[in-house]
């Protein structure tokens, strides 16, 4: 299917600073109806993407491409995109309703029609009580949905997400991705989010592409991604705490749920590479308890457990499965 | 994003211009070897800077601005700053209604509060006038002294106070090791600005002169009302070499924008 | 928090001197009668009514403040709107040659004009040079001279309040008024205009003020033939020493600022509603 928004080779440099490039050579493609993440630290280039898209910023070189349609000259207004923005950007003087009325109003929508088309997208937020109060009057949490609201009910060709839930607390952050992906699925917009956090990225997204450095270093289904980090660098970014060298293989990483711990007598599972060493250190971590091994040959390695029995300074062995180790070497850097 | 608007850029590259460059041609005249205010200027002569430095008038009116403008600025932060002290860790009450009071200087006219220090000042209770020129400015730099210090000290945080008390300072300690400190540059802009405004000022020193007490500006006004020459041109010239030079002490001290670029400080000069 | 005492005491000396210094001579000059008694506020305004040039005085004063205000907003709008949206360094220079002419006094400011306008001065020399006059254009004395003085001094303060109010306004909004499908003159008109106003506001609020009660540039541009409240306050008091025209001057000018001022903070209000 034509994606809805496409990147060609798009470059850019950061102002001030000639020769270091914000953006190099990305090319990229959001899939219409899906949502597509950003996912990288900050300074990789993300947002910097997003603004491309939105034509806040005129790449300095390649093509951006809306609906088949080379946009790349063409201002933001023109672009039809619907844009919630980190700050969220709330219009201060003007209420909730006013400020999801605005696109429509540049839209040239007037009276009833209007009307209706605000109240449905408050209410797709759950804001229908709440279109009169002024953004200082609202949670950050209800900011946050007006700005939703705002974005979608001018049923943009593309919506836009800059880190939309960076400013909310733990929890609610939580509670508002299932929130944004069910405002997708029922207005059936493609998206595009920007978001530092793996964990967003890996529930919300249809698809990641990873940026670091103004490069996109891997994309692929989140289950794809997780699963087969392209390098160590984006295994270390997606929370792979364990990197090995094992005769034969290479560098691997191991999930620390997948490491068995041997105790004295048991038989050595086929397929396994077995490292001895000491614990060093024991965190409680919730659901377990993450020890931390010091081993002879590979340096610390991480295993999970659910009781405390391991104390520092016990001599143990590991087990750790091939077939769970994931193989780094040989792949982009 | 691309909309500057070429229209209103121009526009305010005219304005800089407008503001900057009638300034120039004083330049010219103060240079000129003739007699009069003409363009282009007859030859190139420095004649009427000798002059201006040497002219008396000038000279002791200058010695009246500039004892007027440190003392007036010396009076009016030692009176002030107390004021702001005591504001910051008031109740919103007070702040706001002795805050206002001391806000009004700036909000009736300087001429008005002028000629009201002549009326009662000088010829009810026989204040002579450099006295009445103090009262006037010291009143005039009070809101500036007030208000400038005061936004420096609520920008602190006023844990540090705690802080010092906690790690066993006494007040008065507390005070100078760190209260005064962190008020410093609020302090610094403050005094800066007072010296300009009470330099500057014509409207409040105009009619509180006596024999032999005129501020610079008013003698150099009265000069230009009865005499068409380059002297005061040179004398402009001057004073526009010296506004350089506080300039770059300024940028030096606190910041050149910092001082001048704050919203209290709007009303500082007329 | 402080004991009461202490407080007093900080306050004290600040609030005697600003009673006696300020509060006290300006009520008495404006309010009371005085001992060669001028009559009073009854006698002030007795003054009023019978002085016709008090009047014309201050529609010209009024007149000249409300074009020089307009002025000032038309070319310090979008110097501060340029200045509030250049990088930071180029904004640090451009703000400091705004605010520069601020540092010199109102006469050598004033003077620049006599040097340019004056029937010998800059603007004849050109236009008669050019060819565009044949005889030496005299613009000095003029209500047009005092506008164009007062719009050189006072448009730098039109540059610094609107420069801190264009800066509140988060980059962020007009991007997403932008992309909402706002052309970049509906994004200042909607969004960046409305936030600003109340600054801008406070902006017109000083030129108005200060043109009203300037001295310097209508007494040396507008010469005799075009008083303002302040040239006439000057000469009822300072040279014709008639006391009770002169207060009655007072009167009025306070009276046109503190009615400016209160209109302005009430169309602020309204601006932004909470």
């Amino acid at each position: 299917m034509e994606p809805v928004v496409r990147l060609e080779r798009v470059r850019h440099e950061f102002p001030g600073v000639p020769g270091v490039l914000a953006l190099d050579d990305v090319d990229l493609a959001a899939p219409p109806g899906r949502i597509t993440a950003l996912l990288g630290p900050s300074g990789c280039g993300k947002t910097t993407i997003l603004r491309v898209i939105a034509g806040y910023l005129r790449p300095g070189g390649g093509r951006v491409l809306l609906n088949g349609r080379d946009a790349t000259a063409l201002p933001p207004e023109r672009r039809d995109i619907g844009m919630v923005f980190q700050s969220y950007a709330l219009f201060p003087h003007l209420t909730a309703a006013a400020n999801v009325a605005f696109g429509l109003r540049m839209r040239r929508l007037r009276g009833e029609h209007l009307r209706r088309r605000v109240r449905e997208s408050l209410d797709l937020v759950g804001l229908a009580d709440l279109a009169a109060r002024r953004p200082h009057e609202l949670s950050g949490g209800q900011r946050q949905r007006v700005a939703l609201a705002r974005a979608v009910a001018i049923r943009p060709a593309v919506l836009l997400l800059d880190e939309p839930l960076s400013n909310l607390d733990a929890r609610l952050a939580v509670q508002m991705r299932g929130e944004l992906r069910r405002v997708q699925r029922e207005t059936g917009l493609t998206a595009v989010l920007v978001t530092h956090d793996q964990e967003e990225a890996l529930e919300l997204a249809d698809e990641i592409a990873i940026l670091d450095k103004g490069r996109v270093m891997q994309h692929g289904t989140p289950e794809e991604v997780f699963r087969a980090p392209a390098s160590r660098w984006i295994a270390d970014f997606l929370g792979y705490q364990n990197f090995l060298d094992l005769p034969g293989k290479g560098l691997v990483t191991v999930r620390p749920e997948h490491i068995g711990v041997l105790r004295p007598g048991d038989r050595l599972p086929p397929d396994a590479v077995v490292l001895a060493g000491t614990v060093s250190d024991l965190r409680f971590r919730g659901t377990g308890y993450a020890v931390t091994v010091e081993t002879d040959e590979s340096g610390p390695v991480v295993v999970l457990r659910a009781d405390a029995g391991l104390a520092p300074g016990t001599a143990i062995r590991l087990s750790v499965p091939l077939a769970r180790a994931v193989g780094l070497d040989g792949r982009a850097p | 994003m691309s909309g500057r608007h070429p229209l209103l850029t121009g526009i305010a590259l005219v304005a800089l211009a407008f503001l900057l460059g009638p300034i120039l041609p004083v330049i010219g005249i103060a240079l000129t070897a003739g007699d009069t205010i003409e363009f282009p200027p007859r030859g190139l002569s420095p004649r009427w800077f000798a002059e201006a430095v040497a002219h008396e008038p000038f000279l002791a009116a200058l010695r009246t601005s500039v004892l007027l403008a440190a003392a007036g600025t010396a009076l009016a932060l030692l009176l002030g700053l107390p004021v702001a002290l005591a504001l910051t860790r008031s109740g919103a009450r007070l702040r706001a209604g002795v805050g206002t009071l001391f806000t009004l200087p700036v909000i009736v006219p300087e001429l008005v509060l002028g000629y009201a220090l002549f009326q009662t000042l000088m010829v009810d209770l026989r204040v002579d006038a450099f006295g009445a020129l103090l009262a006037g400015h010291t009143v005039l730099l009070l809101p500036y002294a007030v208000r400038v210090t005061g936004a420096a000290l609520a920008r602190a945080d006023p844990s540090l106070e705690e802080a010092a008390r906690g790690l066993g300072a006494t007040g008065w300690t507390t005070f100078t090791r760190v209260t005064l400190p962190v008020a410093r540059p609020g302090i610094v802009a403050a005094a800066v600005l007072s010296v300009v405004t009470s330099f500057n000022n014509v409207p409040l020193s105009l009619l509180l002169n006596g024999p032999g007490t005129t501020t610079l500006p008013v003698e150099m006004l009265h000069h230009v009302e009865f005499a068409f020459d380059p002297l005061v041109a040179a004398a402009c010239t001057l004073l526009l070499a010296l506004a350089v030079a506080v300039t770059l002490v300024t940028e030096r001290l606190a910041g050149f924008t910092h001082v001048f670029g704050r919203q209290e400080a709007t009303r500082w000069n007329r | 928090m402080w004991h009461t005492r202490t407080t007093r005491l900080l306050l004290a000396p600040g609030l005697a001197v600003l009673a006696l210094a300020f509060l006290y001579p300006v009520a008495a000059a404006l309010l009371a009668p005085s001992p060669d008694a001028d009559g009073g506020l009854a006698g002030r305004l007795g003054a009023l009514a019978a002085d016709d040039h008090i009047w014309r005085a201050t529609a010209r004063t009024v007149r000249i403040a409300a074009l020089t205000t307009g002025l000032c907003l038309l070319l310090g709008l979008p110097l501060g709107r340029l200045i509030a949206r250049s990088p930071a360094r180029r904004q640090a220079l451009l703000l400091a040659l705004a605010l520069f002419p601020l540092l010199l006094s109102t006469v050598v400011r004033t003077y620049a004009w006599l040097v340019i306008l004056g029937r010998t001065g800059l603007m004849s020399t050109v236009l008669t040079g050019l060819g565009l006059s044949d005889r030496p254009t005299q613009l000095l004395y003029t209500e047009t001279a005092v506008v164009i003085g007062l719009t050189q001094l006072f448009t730098p303060l039109v540059v610094v309040t609107s420069y801190g109010a264009f800066s509140q306004v988060h980059p962020d909004l007009e991007a997403a008024a932008r992309g909402l499908g706002a052309s970049a003159g509906a994004a200042f008109r909607r969004i960046v205009l409305p936030l600003a106003l109340p600054g801008i506001l406070v902006g017109a609020t000083l030129v108005f003020a200060g043109a009203v009660t300037a001295f310097t540039t209508p007494l040396l541009l507008g010469g005799a033939r075009t008083p303002t409240l302040a040239t006439l306050l000057y000469t009822y008091a300072g040279v014709s020493v008639d006391w009770r025209s002169a207060g009655a001057v007072a009167l009025v000018m306070t009276g046109v600022v503190l009615a400016a001022a209160a209109l302005a903070a009430r169309a602020s209000a309204k601006a932004v509603p909470s």
